[in-house]
C-alpha cells in the first residue's frame, strides 16, 4: 500500500519549447551541447549584454558564473540547455548567486534520460532510460518515481524488490 | 481575545507634522521579541465603537521592555488615527495583539533595497538594527513630504550615511524608480512600504526592466475606507447585519457577535477571507489575486465591501 502512495508523488518538471523573451539587461546562455536552435536564440537576444557558455564541466561553469555574474544587473535572464541533471545542477549554482527560478529559462532536456537518487545509499545513477534501474552505488534494483529533487537534478528511487530479490518487474521505458 | 497584551503609554512625541510616536511599555511581563517588519493591532476603546488598527513596530526587535509605533493622522480617518492623536495620553493603558509579521526581510538576498513612502518608513525602522547586526548590504530610499511626514529623517541620515537617500516632494526632489531599480545588482530584493501609488510604480518599473516579481515585496495597511451602507446576510442563519458607511464589514460582523478569524485588519494577511454566494463585491484588499477578485466569490471583510446593497456570506 505504501508503495502506491509513494508512486503518487509527482514533481516531474514540465518544460516548454516556448521561450519567454521578456525584457532584460543581461542574458546568459549556458549549454551542455550547442545546437542550432540554441545558438539562434543567443543571436536573437536583444539584451544590452549577452554571453554564451558551452561546457559540460560543472566545476568550470561554476568559476565562469562567479566571474560573469559578479557585476550582473538584477534584470538578468539565463537560458539553459542540456540533460535534465545538467540544467538543474547549473540552476543550483545560479540560485546560490542570486538568480531566481523565474529568471531561468530551462529548455526541454536533450534526452529522456533520468538521473536517479537511491534512498538507500544516497548515490545518484545517471543515464537511466528504463525502470527498474540498477543503482551504481549499492546494486539494488530501483523503482524510478516521478518525485524529482531540484537540488540533485534526480528522481527518487527505492528498491523495487526488497521483500523478494528474485521478483524482478518487467522493464519499462521512461519518458 | 485572551492573548492580548496590556501596555502603558510611556511617552508620546510628535515626530513629523502629522505623525505621532507612542512608546508602549510592558505592564505585567516583558514583551515578546519580534522579527523585523512585524506589526501589532492596537485596540482603541472609543465609547461609540472600538477601533482596531495595525501599526508596524519601529523599535529594535530585541527590545522586550518597550515597543514603539508611529501613527499618521489620516485625512480620511474613520476615527482610529484621530483617537490615537487626540484621546491617548501618557499613562493610559492599551490592549495590543502579540506581534505578527507579514513583511519579513528575505535574509538570503544579496542586497536589500528599502523604499519608504511617508509613514511607511516604520517597518524599516525595525529592519535596520538587524541589517546592521548581520552586516547586510542595504539601502534606504525615503520619500516624504516634509510639510506632513518625514519622521526620523535626521537620525536615519546620520546613522546610515551613504546607505541613506532622501526625497522630499515638498521640495521638488523625487525618486526616479526606474533608474534606481536598473542600478541594482543580481540578487537584490526590493521592499516597499507606502501608498499604493508607490507600490504600483515600483512594480511597473520592475516589470518593464525585467526584474522577477519574486524579488519585489510590499506592505500597505489600507485602513478600511468608508463606502455606501449595505446589508450582509448570513447564509446559515438568515441573520441580517447592517453595515454602516463608516464601519467595515468585519467590524459590523463583530458587533453582531459573529467572530471571524483575523490578523492584520488591513487587507494584507488573508486570515479573514469569507465566501460570498450572492452579491457584487467592491474588492479593496492586497491579498486576493486579480483572478480571485474577478471570480467574485471571496471577500476580505476587513477592508472590502458590497458593490451593491446586499451580500450573502456563506458562514
Amino acid at each position: 500500500m505504501e508503495l502506491e502512495s509513494l508512486s503518487v508523488v509527482v514533481s516531474k518538471p514540465m518544460y516548454t519549447a516556448e521561450i519567454s523573451d521578456g525584457p532584460c539587461a543581461y542574458s546568459l546562455f549556458i549549454c551542455e551541447q550547442l545546437n542550432t536552435a540554441f545558438s539562434d536564440l543567443y543571436e536573437a537576444s536583444l539584451a544590452d549584454k549577452k554571453d554564451l557558455i558551452h561546457s559540460a564541466d560543472l566545476a568550470r561553469i561554476e568559476g565562469d558564473l562567479a566571474a560573469l555574474l559578479a557585476n550582473a544587473p538584477a534584470a538578468t535572464r539565463v537560458y539553459l540547455l542540456g540533460t535534465e541533471k545538467y540544467i538543474w545542477l547549473v540552476g543550483q549554482q545560479l540560485k546560490a548567486l542570486g538568480v531566481t527560478e523565474e529568471q531561468m529559462e530551462m529548455l526541454p532536456p536533450l534526452s529522456a534520460e533520468r538521473s536517479v537518487f537511491c534512498c538507500h545509499c544516497y548515490q545518484v545513477t545517471d543515464q537511466v532510460f528504463t525502470a527498474p534501474a540498477r543503482c551504481v552505488g549499492c546494486g539494488k534494483l530501483l523503482a524510478v518515481t516521478d518525485h524529482f529533487a531540484k537540488a540533485h537534478g534526480a528522481y527518487f528511487g527505492y528498491q523495487v524488490n526488497a521483500e523478494d530479490a528474485t521478483d524482478i518487474p518487467a522493464s519499462v521505458e521512461l519518458s | 481575545m485572551s492573548n492580548q497584551i496590556k501596555v502603558e503609554v510611556a511617552s508620546i512625541c510628535q515626530v513629523a507634522p502629522t505623525i505621532r510616536e507612542f512608546t508602549l511599555e510592558a505592564i505585567d511581563d516583558a514583551l515578546y521579541p519580534f522579527s523585523p517588519g512585524a506589526h501589532v493591532v492596537v485596540e482603541m476603546p472609543n465609547k461609540k465603537k472600538v477601533y482596531k488598527n495595525a501599526y508596524s513596530l519601529l523599535s529594535d526587535p530585541t527590545d522586550t521592555q518597550r515597543y514603539r509605533i508611529a501613527v499618521r493622522l489620516q485625512d480620511a480617518s474613520r476615527g482610529g488615527s484621530i483617537y490615537m492623536h487626540e484621546q491617548v495620553k501618557v499613562g493610559d493603558q492599551l490592549l495590543i495583539s502579540p506581534p505578527s509579521n507579514l513583511f519579513s526581510p528575505l535574509w538570503h538576498a544579496k542586497k536589500h533595497v528599502m523604499l519608504a513612502g511617508g509613514v511607511g518608513v516604520t517597518p524599516f525602522m525595525s529592519y535596520i538594527p538587524e541589517m546592521i547586526r548581520r552586516d547586510a548590504d542595504f539601502e534606504l530610499h525615503y520619500m516624504y513630504r516634509s510639510l506632513q511626514t518625514g519622521a526620523y529623517k535626521h537620525e536615519l541620515s546620520e546613522q546610515l550615511g551613504d546607505k541613506y537617500f532622501d526625497y522630499d516632494s515638498d521640495r521638488q526632489t523625487r525618486c526616479d524608480v526606474t533608474a534606481l531599480l536598473s542600478q541594482q545588482p543580481l540578487g537584490t530584493h526590493i521592499y516597499i512600504c507606502g501608498p499604493d501609488s508607490l507600490i504600483q510604480a515600483v512594480e511597473e518599473a520592475a516589470q518593464t526592466l525585467g526584474l522577477p516579481a519574486s524579488v519585489i515585496h510590499s506592505e500597505e495597511f489600507a485602513a478600511p475606507k468608508p463606502g455606501m451602507p449595505f446589508v450582509a446576510e448570513i447564509k446559515s442563519t438568515g441573520q441580517q447585519v447592517d453595515v454602516s458607511a463608516e464601519d467595515s464589514l468585519l467590524e459590523a460582523l463583530e458587533a453582531s457577535d459573529i467572530s471571524i478569524p483575523n490578523l492584520c485588519r488591513g487587507g494584507v494577511c488573508g486570515q479573514c477571507v469569507c465566501t460570498v454566494v450572492e452579491g457584487e463585491i467592491d474588492h479593496r484588499d492586497q491579498y486576493l489575486s486579480d483572478e480571485e477578485k474577478a471570480a467574485g466569490n471571496t471577500i476580505m471583510p476587513c477592508v472590502s465591501r458590497a458593490a451593491g446593497e446586499r451580500l450573502v456570506l456563506d458562514i
